[in-house]
């Protein structure tokens, strides 16, 4: 990958796919290696990218289709996470991604649910409108608004207590 | 006071330095690890070995003087085999990552659907052939006639057909009709064994989002 195209197209887009890939993993090494291939996955696709949307969209686009496909082999504690229907009291220390404890409170409040909630939840929360979300994931406006309330009703329970 | 899910989000990501990007080394030379492309590189692989191995069958049969008219059939049998995958590999086709998720998942698991059907009528004939290969060499390898003779002392009254005994005959031919009839059961548990969770996983999710399509 040239350095340049690291540098002007997907450094100043890192947060996107950074909030994305943490939904979707549990331990740092998986997030680095998510994040990679977004990246690689970036690059490798940049010739198809005609303008059509903003490159914001794209980089949503592919960061989401990445991590709902990635094969990436789970790691069994995470199955027995994933169990529960509560939130620890504790974040563990591998999901300590950012120094806003609410923040690591929601985002393991965010795993707990399906992979198309995250990716709905994910664009909501990243202020897209109803329409955007529906065209980057495929779905209908009509729907989205009913299944963000519902989503936000499930993290609610989860959190309830956890956060201040 | 409680804070709402869009406050936390906001308060969380307010200050850009708490988001600590990940370094990156030689990207572009690492190995994807998508399932589409691990898919192909296995395909490679696949073929690869087929190219090796069929002139190996060749190479083997001329210095081990089993007749080389086997060892060119089996090659080119291996060969065919291995220019079939070549096209299959050449065929796959360019999933755009950029489609909206539906699209893109439905796409992908089409094309997964597709690649699992053509190898499973590609292993139907696949796994005989190893079979029938197999019994040819051993049978034109060095040794031949103590097994017949070994035969030929347990059951003196075998018949032999063109100088093969119609038991081993009989055995060659039970053990490639088990493998063609169980060979889509084989190489169904293989894959499952593999990229069950995948298919799982991706059947659950394009459920979902058909279910907010509609």
């Amino acid at each position: 990958m040239s350095s340049d195209f690291y540098r002007s197209s997907i450094l100043p887009f890192a947060a996107i796919i950074i909030k994305i890939c943490r939904a979707y993993t549990n331990s740092q090494e998986d997030f680095e290696d998510y994040y990679q291939e977004v990246c690689l996955q970036l690059w490798r696709s940049k010739d198809n990218f005609k303008g059509n949307s903003e490159w914001s969209t794209w980089v949503y686009r592919i960061a989401l289709n990445v991590c709902l496909t990635l094969l990436k082999k789970k790691k069994k504690h995470t199955h027995q996470y994933f169990a529960s229907d509560s939130l620890p009291d504790e974040v563990s220390i591998e999901n300590h991604a950012f120094s806003n404890e609410s923040l690591n409170k929601l985002y393991e409040a965010i795993r707990h649910l399906s992979e198309v909630d995250r990716a709905v939840i994910l664009l909501y929360l990243d202020e897209k409108t109803y329409q955007e979300i529906a065209d980057i994931t495929g779905t209908n406006a009509n729907n989205i608004g009913v299944r963000i309330k519902r989503i936000k009703e499930r993290l609610k329970k989860l959190l309830d207590g956890k956060i201040n | 006071m409680e804070k709402s899910i869009e406050m936390i989000w906001k308060e969380g990501f307010l200050k850009n330095e708490d988001i600590v990007i990940p370094k990156i080394n030689d990207l572009y030379n690492q190995k994807s690890k998508n399932i589409i492309d691990k898919i192909i590189r296995m395909m490679k692989i696949n073929n690869v070995v087929l190219i090796v191995f069929a002139i190996s069958l060749l190479i083997y049969t001329l210095i081990f003087k089993i007749p080389v008219i086997l060892g060119i059939f089996l090659f080119f049998l291996f060969i065919t085999q291995a220019i079939y995958a070549t096209i299959q590999i050449n065929n796959v086709p360019d999933i755009d990552k950029n489609q909206n998720s539906y699209l893109y998942l439905k796409s992908f698991h089409s094309w997964l659907k597709g690649q699992i059907s053509r190898y499973m009528i590609l292993s139907k004939f696949f796994y005989p052939t190893c079979v029938l290969s197999a019994s040819l060499i051993l049978w034109f390898s060095e040794g031949r006639e103590e097994i017949i003779e070994k035969l030929y002392n347990q059951f003196p009254d075998m018949i032999f057909i063109y100088g093969i005994p119609l038991y081993l005959i009989l055995v060659v031919l039970l053990a490639c009709i088990l493998v063609f009839i169980f060979s889509e059961k084989v190489y169904k548990w293989d894959i499952n064994l593999v990229y069950g969770r995948v298919f799982k996983k991706l059947e659950e999710i394009i459920s979902d989002m058909e279910e907010l399509r509609n």
